[in-house]
C-alpha cells in the first residue's frame, strides 16, 4: 500500500508555533517550512489567538496537532469538541491532523494528560473505531502519535509497537512517529527502541516528532524543555532510513528559548533528511 | 454524557481506565506524594499492583504516582497562572488549598485547560470557610480574573458605524464585553494585593474590555453601568437610558455613548 501521506513527504522541517515567538515570526518572517499548532489553543471564538493564526496562515503552511481527542477513552467522542475542531480545520485547511494514541477522560472528566493504553485487542478495536469516527466527521486524514509512558498494564497482550500497528491498520490511518517518545518509553520499560522503529508499518508514517526530555533518577519524563539528545538524533536517523523523508517537527513547550535557538535545533534534522535522500537515490 | 447503567458490567478497558483515573485524580499528600490508601480505604499499593506492572526501578504504585503528581502539578499550575490576583489575596498556601479542594469538587469537564477556572467563583461562594475572612474579596477577584480569560478570546462582531445608526440598525454590545458591580476595588487590588486600604469594601463598577486584542479594565459611573448592563441583557436603548440617575445631565450620557462608540463597543 502506498503512503497515503505521500504528497507531503517533501514538507521538510516544521516548528511548533508558540506564544513567545509570535512577534518574532510576524515581524521578521523567518523562512520556516511549516508550523504545527496545538489545535485546542485556537478552538476559540476570536481575540488574539485567531488574529495571530490568520496572519500566520497568510504566510506559512500550518498543520494541526491535538492533545485531547483521546482516541482510547471509553467515553463517547465529545461532539462539541469535534464541531469546534472541524471549524478550525476549515480555517487552517490543515492537510492532515494529528492527536495521540492514548486516553485521558472518564465519565466526561478530563485529566489533561496523555494516559497510557493497555495493549489489548479490545482496546485496539475500540480506539480504531473512534479514529474512524473522528476522521469521518472531520473529513481530514488523521495520524496518531505514540506517547511516552511510565506505566505498563498486566492485561497487555502485545508490545506497544504491535498495538500501534493493530490500531492504525484497523483505522486505516497514519502514524505520527515520535522518536523521542519511543526513546523515553524504551528507557522506562527496557526495550530496544530500534525494534520499535523497525516493526511499525513504515508506509503509514506521516510525520515525525523530535524533542528533548528530562532524566530523573529512576525514570525519564517527556518534558519538551531541552534540546534533542544524541541518542534521539540517532534514532531519528534510523527512522528515516526505514520510512524515507517525512515532515519532521521539533517540539519545545516549556522553558522556551528564543525563536532562533529553537529553529537552529530543528534545522539539525536537515542533516539526516538529506542523508536519507542520498541513500534513497543511491538505492 | 451517557454512562453505563449500574447493572451493566464494565468492559475491561473501561474498568482499567476508571481504576487508573481514580488513582491519578486523588489529592496528593502534604509532601506531594501519592496517598498510601485507596479511596475505599484499602492499601493503595495493593490495589495498584492488581493492574499496573512494577519494573526493576519502580513499584506499581510509584509508576502511577508519576501520573498522579503530573495531574495535580499541571492543574494547579494552570490555576496559578490564570488567577494571580486571587493568589495575591489569599497567599500561596490558602490559594493552593482552595485550588485542590476546587479541582477535587469540580474536576475539569472541558477538553481545554482554559476552562478549568470557570466554576471557581461559584465554588468560593459555596465554601466560604476556605477563603474567610476575605471571601467577598476572593469572590470578586475570581470573577474578574475569569472575565479576563473570557474577554481575551471571545468573539467580536463588526463595529457599528454612524451610517448604521442613521439606518436605524439595532444597537448591540460586543460579545466580548463584561460588566461588573464589585464590592471591592479589585482592578487596583490586582496590581497591589498587599495594599491594606484596598481590603475595605468599596463599590466598584467595571467594564472588562479589549483594545487591539489586549484586555483592559474601565471604571464606570453607576448609571453608565446600568445602561450597559441593561443593553447587554436586551433592554431597548430608550429604556436602558431611562436607568440613569436623575442627577446625570443628558450631555454626560451623550459623552459616554460617544466614548463607547470610539472604543468599538457597539456592534451590528
Amino acid at each position: 500500500m502506498a503512503n497515503s501521506f505521500e504528497p507531503f513527504r517533501d514538507w521538510g522541517i516544521g516548528i511548533g508555533l508558540r506564544v513567545p515567538h509570535y512577534d518574532h515570526i510576524l515581524t521578521r518572517k523567518p523562512a520556516v517550512d511549516w508550523f504545527e499548532i496545538i489545535s485546542e489553543n485556537y478552538m476559540v471564538d476570536g481575540g488574539r489567538p485567531l488574529h495571530i493564526l490568520d496572519q500566520i496562515l497568510e504566510q506559512y503552511r500550518v498543520v494541526q496537532h491535538g492533545v485531547s481527542l483521546y482516541f482510547g477513552s471509553t467515553d463517547p467522542l465529545n461532539r462539541t469538541h469535534l464541531k469546534r475542531l472541524k471549524q478550525l480545520v476549515q480555517r487552517t485547511k490543515t492537510p492532515w491532523l494529528t492527536d495521540h494514541l492514548c486516553w485521558g477522560s472518564v465519565d466526561g472528566r478530563y485529566t489533561h494528560d496523555l494516559l497510557p493504553m493497555p495493549y489489548t485487542f479490545e482496546a485496539a478495536r475500540h480506539t480504531a473505531k473512534r479514529i474512524r469516527e473522528a476522521r469521518d466527521f472531520l473529513e481530514v486524514p488523521i495520524a496518531v502519535e505514540n506517547v511516552s509512558s511510565y506505566a505498563e498494564f498486566h492485561v497487555s497482550e502485545m508490545t506497544e509497537w504491535e498495538f500501534l500497528t493493530e490500531v492504525v491498520e484497523r483505522a486505516d490511518c497514519g502514524i505520527l512517529l515520535d522518536v523521542n517518545n519511543i526513546y523515553v518509553s524504551s528507557r522506562n520499560h527496557s526495550f530496544n527502541p530500534h525494534d520499535y522503529v523497525d516493526q511499525v508499518p513504515h508506509h503509514r508514517v506521516a510525520q515525525i516528532h523530535i524533542a528533548g526530555h528530562s532524566k530523573f533518577e529512576k525514570y525519564i519524563i517527556d518534558t519538551h524543555d531541552h534540546p534533542v539528545i544524541d541518542p534521539v538524533w540517532k534514532l531519528y536517523a534510523h527512522a528515516l532510513e526505514r520510512v524515507g523523508n517525512v515532515p519532521t517537527l521539533l517540539e519545545w513547550d516549556d522553558r522556551i528559548p528564543s525563536f532562533e535557538e529553537v529553529h537552529r535545533e530543528a534545522l539539525k534534522a536537515n542533516r539526516f533528511l538529506k542523508e536519507s535522500i542520498h541513500e534513497k537515490a543511491a538505492a | 454524557m451517557k454512562k453505563p447503567r449500574p447493572d451493566q458490567p464494565l468492559s475491561p478497558l473501561r474498568k482499567i481506565q476508571c481504576q487508573f483515573a481514580t488513582g491519578v485524580t486523588q489529592p496528593l499528600t502534604r509532601g506531594d506524594r501519592m496517598r498510601r490508601r485507596w479511596t475505599d480505604g484499602r492499601l493503595a499499593s495493593h490495589v495498584v499492583s492488581t493492574f499496573i506492572k512494577p519494573n526493576d526501578a519502580l513499584s506499581s504504585l510509584e509508576r502511577l504516582e508519576i501520573y498522579n503528581r503530573q495531574y495535580w502539578f499541571r492543574l494547579l499550575d494552570s490555576l496559578r497562572e490564570d488567577f494571580p490576583g486571587l493568589r495575591g489575596v489569599l497567599g500561596e498556601r490558602r490559594f493552593r488549598n482552595l485550588c485542590v479542594e476546587y479541582v477535587h469538587s469540580y474536576p475539569s469537564v472541558s477538553y481545554t485547560l482554559r476552562d478549568l477556572g470557570a466554576r471557581l467563583f461559584q465554588f468560593i461562594i459555596e465554601h466560604p470557610e476556605l477563603t474567610a475572612p476575605k471571601t467577598e474579596m476572593a469572590r470578586d477577584m475570581a470573577n474578574l480574573e475569569w472575565a479576563q480569560i473570557e474577554v481575551f478570546d471571545a468573539g467580536a462582531r463588526p463595529i457599528l458605524t454612524a451610517n448604521d445608526i442613521r439606518r436605524n440598525v439595532a444597537v448591540r454590545l460586543q460579545p466580548y464585553l463584561r460588566f461588573f458591580e464589585f464590592d471591592h476595588a479589585v482592578d487596583q487590588l490586582l496590581k497591589t494585593p498587599n495594599r491594606r486600604s484596598l481590603w475595605r469594601p468599596q463599590k466598584t463598577h467595571l467594564a472588562v474590555h479589549r483594545i487591539d486584542f489586549a484586555c483592559y479594565f474601565k471604571r464606570l459611573e453607576p448609571s453608565a453601568f446600568r445602561i450597559l448592563k441593561g443593553l447587554q441583557e436586551g433592554v431597548p436603548l430608550e429604556d436602558a437610558c431611562g436607568l440613569v440617575d436623575e442627577s446625570i445631565q443628558p450631555g454626560t450620557v451623550q459623552e459616554w455613548f460617544q466614548h463607547w462608540m470610539a472604543l468599538g463597543w457597539f456592534c451590528k
